[in-house]
């Protein structure tokens, strides 16, 4: 396929058609490491390139009334998943040798995110207290419903891949030669009918999914890692039909620039909202490029 | 390019009436039923409409001499058209609930629907084990999350086992007590609970019961001055 062996990470999120005739904001949210590069031309620009570790968090906020504050809850659940994984990555697992990095990053991120994530809300909580009506609507015994959202975590590095869920949405790897896709974590037969689990919830961290790859060569690394939200998958007819995309966007990624990517990104997603779902619709992509002009 | 990955499609929501056709629901019950599920089909269209990405797909069972489907495959609604019901015949509403609970299998919903609704009516008290059929729905998980309304025809309805089916202390059987309150409870149900099902927002997981939170229900019953006084059940 001719890859390169640098990670180029193109990601949007787009308010779903049924938050737009409700009036709700689009309560996803997605945050990448390394950050986005600084645009030239003005426009918010929604993509990166490295050579080694590539991070990407994308989360679905729940939206319903006990959770008035999910789209709040979402972009902190990014920004600090990525904060939390890069710190651990970094210097956490300074001196840990390479077999026992699985274990290490299972046993200690899910309580990381979940603590972090909640220190992130009593300090947004401490800032901006809940108002005179938002107190009605307030779960007495856990606040943090106010919040609610899932997390999904992609990471990659030369050498190594993981994967961490909390709730709904998708993760779908294409690699191999020909290239094949699969899902790293299988999927939760239990949450059907729009439920989820939540960062909000008792024991978060013991509800997170965890997937671990170790590559022994470069060839093993994924040739293209797709993250999305509930809002994306739902709105294929069938199953076969989501896991079609990721390879689709591959062959696209390698024919074109990151920027063109990014700017069709955002209408397909949007195109994909208003004929299924309906939900708010976020994607992310971590992808080896073919060398192409970036 | 083309969009990436095959075919998209709204997220099925199917409505699944439950229908007392039992022998006490003779003469002007079932009249007033009939009529009143067929008025309700154009808000329900109307209902469907407001939300494109939904596919709202209609079933119908009812129970008295036996239980059958009248419509056995979800239809969706703009092809769903109601056939009158005859009354006769006991009132098997455990069989019933387990039919239901046979539809609702994993293996039988579309994976990505959106949570069901039943809407089960009644003027009477079951005559077979209504315990098994309640067993059997709540043994499978899209019962549990199935949005669940029950509405009670005339005084002798068995109010206690409504109450069970619904399973939510929140909300309460619907009370017709007349023809007027039944046009407003069958249209009241057939509409607002799936307006509430099609919302695309997410529920947290562990609460064990259905968690469409839905608006509360139009008062009940109907002012006496108000009513004509033979269309009381």
């Amino acid at each position: 396929m001719g890859l390169s062996d640098k990670w180029q990470i193109v990601a949007e999120s787009v308010r779903g058609t049924a938050h737009v005739r409700s009036g709700l904001p689009n309560q996803d949210a997605v945050a990448f490491y390394p950050p986005p590069l600084a645009a030239s031309d003005g426009h918010k620009r929604l993509w990166a390139k490295t050579g080694s570790l590539a991070l990407l968090a994308v989360s679905d906020g729940h939206g319903s009334p006990r959770c008035f504050r999910s789209a709040r809850g979402a972009a902190l659940a990014v920004q600090t998943a990525i904060e939390e994984t890069r710190i651990l990555l970094r210097k956490g697992l300074k001196g840990v040798p390479a077999p026992s990095r699985k274990k290490e990053i299972e046993q200690r991120l899910p309580f990381r995110l979940v603590r972090s994530w909640r220190n992130a809300i009593e300090q947004d909580l401490r800032a901006n207290p809940f108002t005179e009506p938002e107190l009605a609507s307030v779960n007495p015994n856990n606040p943090f419903t106010a919040y609610g959202a899932t997390l999904l975590l992609a990471a990659v590095d030369r050498d190594f891949a993981f994967f961490l869920q909390l709730g709904d949405g998708d993760m779908v790897v294409v690699s191999g030669s020909p290239p094949v896709s699969y899902e790293p974590i299988d999927r939760d037969a239990s949450l059907i009918a729009n439920e989820t689990h939540s960062l909000c919830q008792d024991k978060a961290a013991s509800l997170c999914r965890f997937r671990y790859y170790c590559f022994s060569c470069k060839d093993d690394r994924p040739a293209l890692i797709l993250v999305s939200t509930d809002g994306y998958s739902n709105s294929f007819s069938t199953r076969t039909g989501f896991l079609q995309a990721a390879p689709d966007f591959l062959r696209f990624a390698l024919e074109t620039t990151p920027d063109e990517l990014h700017q069709k990104l955002g209408t397909w997603l949007q195109e994909t909202s208003e004929n299924g779902s309906g939900d708010d619709a976020t994607l992310g992509l971590i992808y080896r490029g073919g060398g192409n002009k970036l | 390019m083309d969009r990436p990955g095959g075919a998209l499609a709204k997220r099925p929501l199917q409505f699944i009436w439950i229908v007392d056709c039992s022998g006490s629901m003779c003469g002007k019950k079932i009249d007033s039923l009939n009529n009143a599920i067929r008025e309700a089909i154009p808000p329900m269209r109307d209902t469907a409409d407001q939300n494109p990405n939904a596919e709202v797909l209609v079933r119908v069972l009812t129970f008295s001499r036996g239980v059958q489907w009248q419509v056995s495959q979800p239809t969706e609604i703009h092809a769903f058209n109601w056939t009158d019901m005859q009354a006769d015949g006991m009132t098997p509403m455990g069989s019933a609930l387990e039919k239901v609970a046979d539809a609702l299998k994993v293996e039988n919903m579309p994976e990505r629907g959106l949570p069901p609704v039943l809407v089960l009516i009644s003027d009477g008290q079951p005559t077979d084990d209504i315990e098994r059929g309640l067993a059997a729905l709540k043994a499978q998980p899209w019962g549990i999350k199935a949005v669940r309304i029950a509405i009670a025809i005339g005084d002798d309805a068995d109010l206690g086992v409504l109450q069970k089916f619904i399973d939510n202390t929140e909300i309460k059987p619907l009370q017709a007590q007349n023809v007027q309150d039944l046009v407003t409870m069958i249209r009241w149900a057939s509409t607002v609970p799936l307006k509430a099902a099609s919302n695309p927002s997410s529920k947290l997981t562990s609460s064990g019961t259905a968690n469409v939170v839905l608006p509360t229900p139009p008062p009940t019953p109907t002012n006496a001055q108000t009513i004509d006084p033979s269309s009381v059940f």
